[in-house]
């Protein structure tokens, strides 16, 4: 696990090395309970699903309601305490850590479903709520939750508007801002922003897309409303083995081209199952294997019919015989090996996620790229490609551990978020942008145009610099 | 008034059009196509930029599924194109051009990703904002701000794209976009049901919607708009008509939707069915709002609750006759409502306020629209942080001033 030191979320009020001591107990006088103060409790929110602070945050709350959180805001906007927000703490890239001077806001407690209304298709809850627990509560409601994760996650509801959860479920692709139907955000000085999915549909400025993704860079969202959908009749998981990622990258772009599937498709690199796949029979593999995973949803003859479509496009190129279920504890248990692959590899060793999206037709050529490029800095590279958007995440994995790995990690990171810029890419997508690599002008295709602009945006929420802060963008230079 | 029209052929010539508007004070009209110059709340700018010149694909990749267009291309340029390609927008765009005197698909792209479209597709492919894949917007200061990029997912840093959407102007000028496209679906259907009462049509597409994967429109016309189909057959029943569109990439999923829907919708009385040929020709027709008249009976447009859908119209009825148009479910209701001196805003409002719902007058005099509330007036810290965009966007206010917030 990658061991972050030195100045992490100090914010610009604090920038320096201010004791925050008498502040944060002024917080545990007006909170109580709701702060934790003493080092042991700090220090279990030091790190996230890869990456760990060297030193705990100066203190913790986890606000029981809204009104204390409202009350934490404010009081830290007001003593001039640089804010972090958490959810789940299921981000690789820092999002969810603070420095030894901040003050990390949990929306642990925060988490009751207010309402499931399946006349209007809508699902109210507190940021905290787990998507797992939402799209149960879906379910219940003969709905579903489409951002709802194919295996149970610590993912929380606020956390995902924060990073603007990518999803592709049927034919909707898209991210979970496009369902957002209202959300309430206490900004940095503790004011409540109220967006009603009703005023939000009838003009004016598109609030809650731009909330969609900010990762706390404007304020806590303390609950949101969700367009649900109709759950889908039929569901079946497909696995396919090739020897060669090349053709697995072939197969799958055919696949999205063709319009095959309604549903997912993703290439996994061996590497990501190998070691932990013995319990799912014919489901192991190798890590000398590339694997895609195509998840067919519809109606029973339509999922049938896409199903022998897919085995006719991919029987040629693949290795062995194509493994099918329509079992969700399996499918559930597939996707749990594969949602949580990244982060265990990043734990292991030294490795690094580079997140980037491109132009879809573009995959097969920059994945090779990627190898290349982590040949030249001695690693392994293990892919993860979501074709039907031109995600590509690649995990660059060293042998050694040390700082001399971590540099060359880091190093190939950076080269694949240029590549992504040179081909009309982006970086970052799905993982958040963070603390590791805050965005920069020019940073994977971002415009200096467009940084200055969010900077500015920045300001209309946190002029202090107050929350999240370094994290999204590059610290602005004063 | 507006003595001065400028039409720049370039992003760098635009720029430097709203630097020196900005230098000088000189407020200005931003105009496409102008079909919407009677939308929102009228200008009172000094000067006029017109994106006509600004006009063509830039940039057209049916495999990556995107396609890149300056601000001022016609909505028809760009349908026909991706029309060939076997694509569509993802988002139906609604064109209220007819409503207001102008033929269809006359709008162009920038106007309708100012006013952030959604036609009957929302409910499952969202607004226009959520097909933005990246925008070229140029701000009031003069700034060419390049934000997002022509791929299907991801950004990075927050989303200043979406901030162009709905902004009617006021925030920069759409130079160019651009937009995730969609295949055109493979098989396609209606159901349609007669004689509902609005509130019953609600919950029979409301159980749809929550049952049945593949519905993308629900719509319900009360009989004065049902008169104004296309299809005569529709038309001419003199009821109420509930219509259910399904789609499906394949003939057994069509097929299977269409049993379900038929087993659930039987309570509701006999179901009638169009085929490919039909749909396609209806959907067009309520895309193009062929059911309000042009004219000048002041339209109104409320997002609600489906639920209480049938409570704010019959709350409104109380008040004075209105046709009523249900899409979405019954998540958007479009009103015709008598001519009054405030377009029947203040008892509008008034239902809306106590039952649920935000009201946008869509159409009306210039008078009336100069003295009420055109758009649902936000919170108080949504308007607060509207009022710094604003101010970080367009420092002197010389875009669209007063055209979506009355003071700025």
């Amino acid at each position: 696990m990658k061991v972050l030191k030195g100045a992490l979320g100090m914010g610009r009020g604090s920038r320096g090395s201010r004791d925050p001591g008498d502040a944060v107990r002024g917080l545990g006088d007006l909170l109580g309970d709701a702060v934790v103060a003493e080092e042991a409790g700090r220090r279990l929110f030091r790190g996230d699903g890869a990456l760990l602070n060297d030193e705990p945050p100066a203190a913790v709350v986890l606000p029981g309601d809204e009104g204390q959180l409202v009350e934490a805001v404010r009081y830290c906007h007001a003593h001039g305490l640089p804010m972090v927000t958490r959810g789940g703490a299921t981000s690789l890239r820092g999002g969810a850590i603070g420095g030894a001077q901040s003050v990390v806001i949990a929306t642990t407690r925060l988490n009751q479903i207010i309402d499931v209304n399946r006349r209007d298709r809508l699902v109210r809850a507190e940021a905290g709520a787990t998507l797992t627990a939402l799209g149960a509560a879906a379910g219940r409601a003969g709905l579903r939750l489409p951002v709802a994760p194919k295996a149970p996650s610590p993912a929380t509801l606020g956390g995902a508007i924060a990073k603007n959860t990518q999803m592709e479920i049927g034919s909707l692709s898209g991210a979970i801002g496009g369902i957002v139907e209202g959300l309430r955000l206490v900004a940095a000085n503790g004011e409540i922003v109220e967006i009603g999915a009703e005023v939000q549909a009838c003009g004016g400025y598109d609030l809650a897309g731009l909330i969609a993704g900010s990762e706390g860079a404007f304020g806590i969202i303390s609950e949101a409303t969700l367009r649900l959908m109709p759950a889908a009749p039929a569901v079946r998981l497909m696995i396919v083995r090739f020897s060669d990622e090349d053709a697995a990258l072939a197969a799958a772009e055919a696949l999205v081209q063709h319009r095959l599937v309604r549903g997912a498709v993703e290439v996994v690199g061996g590497r990501l199952w190998d070691g932990q796949s013995a319990g799912l029979g014919d489901w192991s593999g190798a890590e000398s294997e590339t694997f895609v995973l195509v998840e067919i949803e519809g109606f029973d003859e339509e999922v049938e019919a896409a199903a022998q479509a897919v085995a006719d496009v991919m029987r040629d190129g693949a290795r062995g015989s194509i493994e099918e279920t329509a079992d969700d504890a399996v499918r559930r248990a597939v996707w749990a090996l594969r949602e949580t692959a990244p982060a265990r590899l990043a734990r292991d060793g030294v490795a690094g996620v580079s997140d980037i999206v491109v132009p879809i037709g573009r995959i097969g050529e920059v994945s090779r790229e990627m190898r290349q490029i982590a040949s030249r800095h001695g690693l392994a590279c293990v892919a993860l490609v979501k074709p039907a958007r031109g995600g590509i995440e690649s995990v660059f994995v060293a042998t050694g551990t040390g700082e001399e790995s971590s540099k060359k990690v880091q190093g190939a990171i950076d080269e694949a978020v240029q590549l992504a810029g040179n081909v009309g890419g982006l970086a970052v997508g799905t993982l958040g942008a963070g603390a590791l690599k805050a965005a920069s002008p020019g940073y994977g295709g971002l415009e200096p145009s467009a940084f200055s602009m969010q900077q500015r945006v920045k300001a209309v929420f946190d002029g202090e610099g107050v929350m999240n802060p370094d994290k999204v963008l590059a610290p602005i230079d004063d | 008034m507006l003595d001065t029209i400028l039409r720049p052929a370039a992003d760098w010539e635009l720029a430097s059009y709203l630097a020196d508007a900005t230098a000088s004070g000189t407020s200005v009209q931003i105009v496409g196509s102008n079909t919407r110059a009677a939308y929102g709340r009228p200008s009172r700018a000094a000067a006029r930029v017109s994106t006509h010149v600004m006009r063509g694909t830039t940039a057209f990749d049916p495999t990556a599924r995107i396609i890149t267009v300056q601000g001022g291309t016609r909505l028809n340029d760009v349908t026909q194109e991706l029309g060939e390609a076997g694509m569509m927008l993802a988002f139906e765009p609604v064109d209220m051009g007819p409503i207001y005197g102008f033929e269809a698909d006359w709008m162009t792209v920038g106007g309708m990703i100012a006013v952030n479209v959604a036609g009957s597709r929302r409910i499952v492919a969202g607004s226009a904002a959520d097909s933005i894949a990246g925008i070229k917007l140029v701000s009031g200061r003069g700034e060419i701000i390049q934000a997002g990029a022509a791929t299907v997912g991801g950004r990075t840093g927050f989303d200043i794209t979406r901030l162009a959407a709905g902004s009617m102007g006021t925030l920069g000028v759409i130079a160019d976009v651009s937009l995730r496209v969609t295949a055109l679906p493979e098989r396609t259907a209606t159901l349609v049901l007669l004689g509902l009462e609005g509130e019953i049509a609600v919950e029979a597409m409301g159980d749809a919607l929550a049952e049945c994967p593949g519905i993308t429109g629900a719509v319900h016309l009360d009989q004065a708009m049902a008169a104004r189909l296309a299809n005569q057959d529709l038309a001419g029943q003199g009821e109420a008509v509930t219509l259910l569109r399904v789609e499906a990439a394949s003939q057994p999923g069509l097929t299977q939707a269409l049993e379900r829907l038929y087993g659930q919708l039987a309570a509701y009385g006999e179901i009638f069915e169009l085929d490919d040929d039909a749909t396609a020709g209806l959907w067009q027709g309520l895309q193009r709002m062929c059911c309000i008249m042009p004219g000048d009976a002041p339209v109104w447009r409320i997002a609600v609750r489906p639920s209480r859908a049938g409570d704010v119209v019959r709350g409104i009825r109380r008040y004075m006759t209105v046709d009523a148009l249900y899409d979405w479910g019954g998540g958007l209701l479009w009103l015709v409502a008598p001519a009054t001196a405030d377009a029947g805003a203040s008892e509008i409002r008034r239902v809306t306020a106590s039952i649920g719902g935000a009201a946008t007058l869509v159409r009306a005099g210039d008078d009336v629209r100069a003295a009420v509330d055109c758009f649902e007036p936000p919170d108080r810290g949504a308007e607060t942080v509207a009022r710094r965009l604003k101010a970080a966007f367009d420092p002197a206010g010389i875009l669209n001033p007063g055209r979506l917030h009355r003071e700025f």
